[in-house]
């Protein structure tokens, strides 16, 4: 049964109610800081509500070197070999003023982008041609943030630094592709086109971990006493889980079925996020 | 006949009564309508005089002449040191008419005078038709018609446009001084006496009067008057300062005429006085007026030119030459109460300054001692910080019995009270019972400074050295010591001693108290301090903002337009903030004069020469010179709080070479390369709170940032500045 993307998270709910709950503490306990605070017209407290954009520049070119592992997009039902160009995401971050130029938050996001599958081949099929898998990424992360001696957070220009978690699911929907069959019978080498819809197998492939270093550049314009716009840089330094681990979990199916496995999957996804360093980012900033 | 007298009784009784009163002096002020030269700004000016003018300059050099001098003048007439419609600017009108009203009345039509309050001897005309004269040098004159060829020397420069030539001249020098304004070439300087006594002479003043102008120039330095200062001045019943304490030399006048000008402005008196001759001899019909205004008008306004020299003085923290003028003023107005005062402010400044370790900086040099006033600083540099503050208190003390209910007396007395109280140095148990005179009889000496005389055959060594110490036994007498005898009144005194122990007390309290704070843990002490912070808490809900200086600059430039526009930023930034805050503010500035009229421009006159007497010296608690003025404002305005503000800003990105690393790693230059670029924006505000109730600078913060200066961006900091200021 196909899991959805939630439902991993669900299992590691206990885990992430922990953190979630260490976090609140160690905002809260910022609430008394000794020293004297501001904030910006008296607000202490931000949100930013942002948009991220992507340039896979990178991962594309990865991807055209490596003549395997063509991407492909659909284009009304038919595929057509393309990379994506943009990806986008969004994200909220709470911030809470401690001292002038120093603050801790907490940020949570979501974005979307496609991986060139890794699949693995039946005994009679090959040369599989698939759609680039929808993948959604929730990120969770703690950080602080930094300005110069004389900053006034929010405003102006500041650092980010966090440390956090991403959880990654592929989407689930019908992708389409076409393989090469072998003719059973004649065992000749005779290929045969075959289009397939809804042919991978979600079953074992579940959510995959990873642990991010952030750091970010922001710069904070004020648009009135409650509102700032925001942009700037964010990098991300991505660890994935050691793939030995999940190495040979193939289970083969009787279906005719192409599966994505736990180790297709996560490679697939660790050879997008290792080229995925920079992003640009965008949002206003609410002040309470 | 009877009706004609009682007209000429009561115009000439009009006359005199619309005149000040030496006994109850107070400081020159502006009167009337606000002239367009103080109230246009300068933004405007400019405009109307780009393309007038026919000066010879390509369009940016005469964008470049115009805002120089028209921010320059401008911040001149701003200072609070200009004063426009007083007697002292309408009598040098009066002799501008007299020189220019019959055979250049045009010319006259262009000009306008104005006084500066500054002990500087000087004047200056500007290339917009303005004329300045220093209280300074209408002290230092002795005739009429000598301030008329200064005037006319002056007008010279105008009419022949020597200004604009003196520009293209030095090539775009900042010329933000009285001294800068007024800088010619020599060859002008010339052009500009031929040309000046051309005027005097058709007006029909004395020739004899000419030469002697450059005399009053030559030693403006010196006081207005040369008189000895009698070694006797300090003495009365209560106070006996010994010869030993003044000069037993006479320092010489140095000037000379034929001095080395190569690095002057000005030729040297020497080239003036022969070239004035010539120019001299080309005139036949010399008239014989000295005082075509009346000797007794001249004598007044020069009376009121010297009265205001005390208080420019004093603003000066020079108390060495304040003390010296003082003294000159006395012998023809003995009575004057602002003289009294201003002695007693000169003393507790002298006190202050001593102890605080920088009375040089309010005395001449040795090597630049002159003249007889160098008694004066003599005798200042001598007295040491005991026999200093005893001088102080025994000088206040007895201006106090004079005017025992004068507020600003009081107030000076309280003041001089609290400094020696919270002098280590000073201990009124050491002070006699017995004044100089009963102690050197009762010693056998007579009162001519002989050395003490003790009888030893009694005492063993250590009480010899005991009874040396003990000055309040009369039988041991050192003359060296005179200050302990000077007391004698205010050792009993209840109210002396009242205010002197309630001091004392206090800082008692405060030692025991820190004492005790050494003592308690980080965490008591942190707890203690909160508390502190709670009971000392300073509220600023209204306060006075007087006119801030605002520069900004451009390419190692000041960008005047650009300071003009941060400033107007940061007055409605922090009226804004305060709005938000609930804080009244009552701004005073130039943007306002329109409304404020005269009396706002007197009050900014008055606070901004109050900021310049704090900044002399940032170390000292000075009493404001203009201390009836201020209660005048306090009440105005409801408030004893005033604001007083320096701008700075510039836009200079800095970048650093250790981020060279970053050529290794190409994407991190993508976010770093604009952060320098972000933060090139350096705008640093310093901001001071002085309280004239308590004297005191109440707070005071320095505060820099690197963020654009937009007007949300200015206001939120403005908030937070206001903010820091209330806790």
């Amino acid at each position: 049964m196909p899991t959805r993307w939630y439902d991993n998270l669900k299992k590691n709910y206990l885990n992430m109610k922990s953190l979630i709950i260490n976090l609140l503490i160690f905002s809260f306990l910022s609430f008394f800081s000794f020293s004297q605070v501001n904030g910006y017209f008296g607000k202490k407290n931000f949100l930013d509500v942002n948009v991220n954009l992507h340039l896979p520049l990178l991962y594309n070119f990865n991807n055209q070197l490596s003549f395997s592992s063509l991407g492909y997009l659909n284009k009304n039902g038919v595929l057509e070999q393309k990379m994506p160009k943009i990806n986008t995401g969004f994200n909220f971050s709470y911030l809470r003023v401690i001292q002038r130029n120093i603050g801790l938050g907490l940020e949570m996001g979501l974005s979307n982008f496609r991986v060139v599958p890794n699949i693995g081949n039946s005994d009679f099929y090959t040369n599989a041609v698939i759609e680039m898998i929808g993948v959604r990424k929730f990120s969770i992360l703690p950080k602080i943030e930094f300005s110069y001696e004389d900053a006034l957070l929010p405003i102006g220009i500041s650092n980010q630094i966090g440390v956090g978690v991403n959880y990654f699911s592929a989407i689930e929907r019908g992708y389409i592709g076409s393989v090469s069959k072998y003719n059973e019978s004649s065992y000749s080498s005779d290929l045969v086109s075959v289009s397939k819809d809804n042919y991978y197998n979600f079953e074992t492939a579940e959510s995959v971990k990873s642990y991010t270093i952030l750091y970010k550049l922001t710069m904070r314009i004020p648009i009135n006493k409650y509102l700032l716009c925001n942009f700037g840089f964010r990098y991300t330094f991505n660890f994935m889980p050691n793939l030995n681990d999940i190495i040979g979990t193939i289970s083969s199916s009787s279906s005719e079925d192409y599966v994505l496995d736990q180790e297709s999957f996560t490679r697939s996804i660790k050879n997008k996020e290792n080229r995925s360093l920079i992003m640009f980012e965008t949002g206003i900033t609410f002040s309470f | 006949m009877k009706i004609f007298s009682i007209l000429f009784f009561v115009s000439f009784s009009f006359i005199t009564l619309s005149q000040q009163d030496f006994n109850n002096f107070q400081t020159l002020k502006s009167i009337g309508q606000i002239p367009k030269d103080f109230s246009n700004l300068t933004v405007d000016k400019i405009k109307e005089d780009l393309g007038n003018g026919n000066r010879d300059l390509s369009k940016s050099q005469e964008k470049i002449f115009l805002e120089g001098i028209h921010y320059g003048i401008d911040q001149l007439l701003h200072s609070g040191m200009v004063i426009y419609g007083d007697e002292i600017s309408n009598y040098v009108s009066q002799i501008a008419d007299k020189l220019l009203n019959k055979n250049y009345p045009e010319l006259r039509s262009k000009l306008r005078f104005y006084t500066i309050k500054s002990n500087e001897s000087n004047a200056l005309s500007t290339d917009q038709g303005i004329v300045f004269v220093t209280t300074g040098l209408i002290s230092q004159l002795t005739s009429e018609a000598q301030l008329a060829f200064v005037l006319a020397h002056e007008i010279a420069h105008y009419k022949d446009k020597h200004v604009v030539e003196g520009f293209e001249y030095r090539n775009h020098k900042n010329r933000n001084t009285i001294k800068q304004l007024s800088v010619y070439s020599k060859e002008k300087e010339f052009i500009a006496d031929k040309i000046g006594i051309e005027i005097y002479q058709a007006a029909g003043y004395a020739e004899s009067q000419l030469l002697p102008s450059f005399d009053v120039l030559m030693y403006s330095y010196l006081p207005f008057e040369e008189l000895v200062f009698p070694n006797s001045y300090f003495n009365s019943d209560l106070v006996y300062v010994p010869n030993q304490f003044f000069p037993n030399k006479k320092y010489e006048i140095q000037a000379i005429e034929d001095y080395d000008d190569s690095e002057s402005s000005h030729p040297n008196v020497k080239k003036r006085k022969e070239e004035a001759k010539k120019n001299i001899n080309e005139y036949r019909n010399w008239g014989k007026e000295i005082f075509l205004l009346g000797e007794s008008k001249f004598t007044y306004i020069r009376n009121l030119c010297r009265f205001e020299s005390i208080r420019t003085d004093i603003l000066d923290a020079s108390y060495g030459d304040a003390l010296y003028s003082i003294f000159l003023l006395e012998k023809d107005f003995p009575n004057s109460v602002y003289l009294k005062r201003l002695k007693a402010q000169t003393w507790l400044g002298i006190a202050q300054y001593k102890s605080n370790g920088s009375i040089n900086e309010t005395i001449d040099r040795n090597s630049e001692l002159e003249g007889e006033i160098a008694a004066v600083h003599f005798v200042i540099k001598k007295l040491n910080l005991e026999a200093t503050l005893t001088m102080a208190i025994r000088q206040i003390q007895d201006v106090k019995y004079q005017l025992p209910s004068d507020d600003e007396i009081n107030a000076i007395w309280l003041k001089m009270v609290q400094l020696l109280a919270s002098n280590n140095k000073f201990n009124i148990k050491n002070y006699s019972t017995f004044n100089f005179d009963q102690a050197s009889k009762e010693n056998g000496n007579i009162v001519n400074d002989s050395l003490q005389k003790e009888n030893s055959e009694s005492l063993n060594k250590y009480e010899r050295i005991k009874r040396k110490k003990n000055y309040t036994d009369p039988s041991v007498f050192d003359s060296t010591k005179f200050y302990y005898y000077a007391l004698t009144d205010l050792i009993d005194d209840s109210i002396f001693k009242k205010a002197y122990y309630d001091v004392k007390d206090s800082i008692s309290e405060e030692e025991k108290a820190q004492e005790k704070y050494e003592g308690l843990s980080s965490s008591e002490q942190r707890k203690y301090k909160l508390e502190q912070q709670e009971l000392n808490k300073k509220t600023l809900n209204e306060f006075i903002l007087v006119e801030p200086s605002a520069i900004s600059y451009k390419k190692n430039r000041v960008d005047y337009e650009a300071s003009e526009r941060m400033k107007s930023k940061y007055e409605t930034a922090i009226n804004n903030a305060g709005v938000t805050l609930g804080i009244s503010i009552y701004t005073i500035n130039s943007g306002k004069l329109n409304e404020l009229g005269t009396v706002g421009f007197n009050e900014r006159s008055v606070l901004t020469n109050l900021f310049l007497q704090y900044s002399q010296n940032n170390d000292i608690d000075v009493f404001p010179v203009d201390y009836s003025v201020l209660k005048e404002i306090e009440n105005n305005y409801g408030t004893t709080k005033i604001v007083f503000t320096i701008v700075e800003h510039a836009y200079r990105p800095q970048f650093s070479s250790s981020s060279l690393w970053l050529i290794f790693y190409p994407p991190a230059l993508l976010g770093y390369i604009p952060i320098p670029f972000m933060k090139g924006n350096q705008t640093e505000l310093n901001l001071l709170v002085l309280d004239t109730k308590t004297g005191k600078i109440e707070n005071s913060i320095s505060y820099n940032f690197s963020e654009p200066m937009t007007k949300l961006i200015l206001e939120a900091r403005m908030y937070d500045i206001l903010k820091i200021l209330n806790n």
